[in-house]
C-alpha cells in the first residue's frame, strides 16, 4: 500500500458559455468547485492540506501559466509548496503516481491534486469575457503535442493516425469485415452514451437510442450509418470521436496508515507507471502500442495483479476504438474478445465486465488535462458504491485507470478498494 | 556538441537526398533522423541517405484536416515501413482518398511498395511516397 485517496471533486463538463451548471466560471473558479468539493469529500479545510498540484495542458485557450501562483489564494492555500504539472490527456493520471510518491516520501502528508481545461472558448482581453475558440485552431494548439519537428509537417493528421488506421488493423488482425467493424463501433459508442445518459455531470445526456428516436430513426443502428454520423476518417464514425468540453476534477491522497481519520472508506493506490513515445506510436500491426504493454505491465508488476485480477477498467477511449485495443492490451479481455465483449454489452455498469461507465471522453466529455482526474473520482464513487444510477451491478475491489497523453504519453494507475 | 541535425534534414531535401540516421551500436535506422538511435538510445548515429524505398500498409483522410494542410484535402495520409526498418506517416501519392468508398477498396489493395520523393507541401520541402508498382 502507498498512499490513499480520501477525497474527490469534480465539476459538470460542459461548456463555460452555456452550460447551466458552469457558465461564467472561470478556470479559478472551475479549480475551486473542484478541489473544495474533494476538500469536503475528506473533511478537510484548507489547514489539512500540505501542498497541491495543479494540473492543466492548454495554455491557449486557459491564457495562463503559473496556474499554481495565480489560484493558490482563491484555493485558501497561500505559503504551501505548490507546482503546475502537465502530461497532457493524461494529467491527472499522472498526479496519482507524483502525489503517492510524494506521500511515500515523507516529505509530505497530505497533497490535493487539481485539474482543470477550458476548451471551447479563451478570455478575451477581459477576465469575464471569453470568447468561443475555433474549432480548427483548437486542433492547430492541440496539435503542438505532436512532433514539430518532423511528424506534424508532414501532413500530420490526427484522425487518420489514431483512429482510422487502428480501425482497420483492428479488423484485420481478427478478421473482421469492415462492415463488421462498423457493428462492432456502433456497440462500442451504444455503451459510452448509455454510460454517459446515467452520469448528471456528463457533457452528452441522450443515450444513442434517444439520439437516434429524436431524429425520427426507428432502428438506431440505421441512424449510426445515416448521413448524420459521416466517417470522420474512414472507418472511424463521427460519434467514435472525442468532444471536447470545459471542466475540472481533484482528488486528495494521503499516507495509508492516517486515511481512515479522513474517509471511512479509503481507496488505496496500490500501483502505477508511465511511459513514452515520440511519433509513430506503432508500426505495421496498429494495435500493438510498446508504451501500453510498458505502462500496464508495470503498474501491475508494482500492484502484484495481473488483468485477470481487475473488476473495472477505464481506458482511454478519445477514440473509441481503444475501447477494444487498450482492453486486450490490459488482458482485461483476452485478444480478439473485446469485440465480442461490446457486441454483448458485456461492458456494461449493470454487465459483467464494467468499463468506462463515466461515459468517457465522448460522453463525459474530454477536458484534456483534467478528464483522468474525473475517472478517478468515478472509480471512487463506483468502488463507495455513491454512482447513483450507473452503479456497478458487481462489486469492485480492485479497477486499473488508463489514461494517454496526447504525444504519446500512457499512464496506468491501479486503485484498490480497502 | 550536438550537430544540427533538422537543419541538416530539410537542408539536404532541397537537392533531393534524404536522410536518415544509422546506429554505429545496433545497426538500426532512425528515420527521421534525432540525435539518439530510436532503437537503442546511442549517440553513436550517422547520417545517411535512406534507400527511400518502402510498404504503405493502411491509409485514410480526415473530414477534418489540420489547417495547415487543409488545402490538399482530402489527401491520403498512410503508414509507410522503410526497407530500412523504421515507420512513417506522411501523404501518400497514387492512393484514392477521394471518398470513404474509395478508400475502403484502396486499403483492399495494400500493402503496395512505394518510393520516397521530396515535395513542397504548406510552403516547405518535406517527404511523401508515391505508389511504385
Amino acid at each position: 500500500m502507498k498512499a490513499s485517496i480520501v477525497g474527490v471533486g469534480c465539476t459538470k463538463f460542459g461548456n463555460v458559455l452555456e452550460t447551466p451548471e458552469i457558465k461564467d466560471k472561470t478556470f479559478h473558479e472551475l479549480i475551486a468547485e473542484a478541489a473544495f468539493e474533494a476538500m469536503d469529500d475528506a473533511g478537510m479545510t484548507a489547514k489539512d492540506i500540505d501542498a497541491f498540484y495543479l494540473g492543466s495542458m492548454l495554455s491557449h485557450t486557459s491564457r495562463l501559466y503559473s496556474h499554481h501562483t495565480q489560484m493558490c489564494d482563491w484555493l485558501g492555500l497561500q505559503l504551501k509548496p505548490a507546482l503546475h504539472f502537465a502530461t497532457a490527456c493524461s494529467t491527472l493520471n499522472t498526479g496519482l503516481g507524483l502525489s503517492a510518491m510524494s506521500v511515500a516520501s515523507g516529505k509530505l502528508k497530505t497533497v490535493l491534486v487539481v485539474g482543470a481545461e477550458i476548451l471551447g472558448s479563451y478570455p478575451d482581453d477581459n477576465p469575464v469575457v471569453r470568447k468561443a475558440a475555433d474549432p480548427v485552431d483548437l486542433w492547430y494548439w492541440t496539435d503542438f503535442g505532436i512532433d514539430q519537428i518532423y511528424g506534424y509537417h508532414h501532413c500530420y493528421d490526427i484522425a487518420t493516425a489514431y483512429g482510422a488506421i487502428p480501425t482497420m488493423g483492428y479488423a484485420k488482425k481478427y478478421g473482421l469485415s469492415m462492415e463488421k467493424m462498423d457493428e462492432v463501433m456502433y456497440h462500442v459508442n451504444k455503451a459510452v452514451r448509455r454510460h454517459s445518459s446515467l452520469n448528471p455531470k456528463a457533457f452528452v445526456t441522450e443515450s444513442l437510442e434517444e439520439t437516434a428516436r429524436l431524429k425520427e430513426f426507428k432502428d438506431p443502428f440505421e441512424f449510426w450509418k445515416s448521413a448524420n454520423n459521416p466517417y470522420f476518417a474512414y472507418p472511424t464514425r463521427l460519434l467514435s470521436a472525442l468532444n471536447t468540453v470545459d471542466g475540472a476534477s481533484a482528488y486528495i491522497v494521503t499516507r495509508p496508515e492516517v486515511a481512515i481519520e479522513y474517509h471511512e472508506q479509503p481507496i488505496d493506490i496500490i500501483g502505477f507507471h508511465w511511459a513514452v513515445s515520440n511519433y509513430p506510436w506503432y508500426g505495421k500491426d496498429p494495435t500493438d502500442w510498446a508504451i501500453d504493454k510498458t505502462s500496464f505491465a508495470n503498474a501491475y508488476k508494482m500492484a502484484g495483479i495481473t488483468g485477470k485480477d481487475l473488476d473495472y477498467l477505464y481506458v482511454h477511449d478519445c477514440m473509441q476504438i481503444y475501447q477494444l485495443i487498450l482492453s486486450e492490451i490490459a488482458g482485461y479481455f483476452d485478444e480478439g474478445a473485446a469485440w465480442k465483449a461490446f457486441m454483448e454489452d458485456k461492458t456494461m455498469f449493470d454487465a459483467e465486465k464494467p468499463m468506462n461507465t463515466s461515459g468517457g471522453r465522448h460522453g463525459k466529455g474530454h477536458a484534456f488535462g483534467a478528464s483522468p482526474g474525473a475517472e478517478t473520482y468515478e472509480i471512487v464513487k463506483q468502488m463507495r458504491g455513491e454512482a447513483g444510477e450507473r452503479q456497478t451491478k458487481k462489486g469492485i475491489e480492485i479497477a486499473a485507470q488508463h489514461n494517454h497523453g496526447y504525444g504519446m504519453h500512457s499512464a496506468v494507475t491501479i486503485l484498490k478498494k480497502r | 556538441m550536438v550537430e544540427t541535425i533538422a537543419k541538416k534534414f530539410y537542408g539536404s531535401l532541397a537537392d533531393g537526398t534524404i536522410l536518415g540516421a544509422e546506429c554505429k551500436e545496433c545497426g538500426k535506422w532512425t528515420f527521421p533522423p534525432v540525435t539518439a538511435c530510436r532503437e537503442c538510445g546511442s549517440r553513436k548515429i550517422e547520417l545517411k541517405e535512406i534507400s527511400g524505398e518502402g510498404t504503405v500498409y493502411f491509409y485514410s483522410t480526415s473530414i477534418l484536416p489540420p489547417k495547415k494542410f487543409a488545402e490538399y484535402s482530402p489527401y491520403a495520409y498512410g503508414l509507410v515501413e522503410l526497407k530500412e526498418g523504421p515507420y512513417f506517416l506522411t501523404m501518400v501519392e497514387g492512393l484514392d482518398a477521394s471518398t470513404p468508398e474509395k478508400i475502403a477498396e484502396g486499403n483492399k489493395k495494400l500493402p503496395l511498395k512505394v518510393k520516397a520523393k521530396v515535395a513542397e507541401k504548406a510552403g516547405m520541402n518535406v517527404v511523401l511516397f508515391g505508389v511504385s508498382e
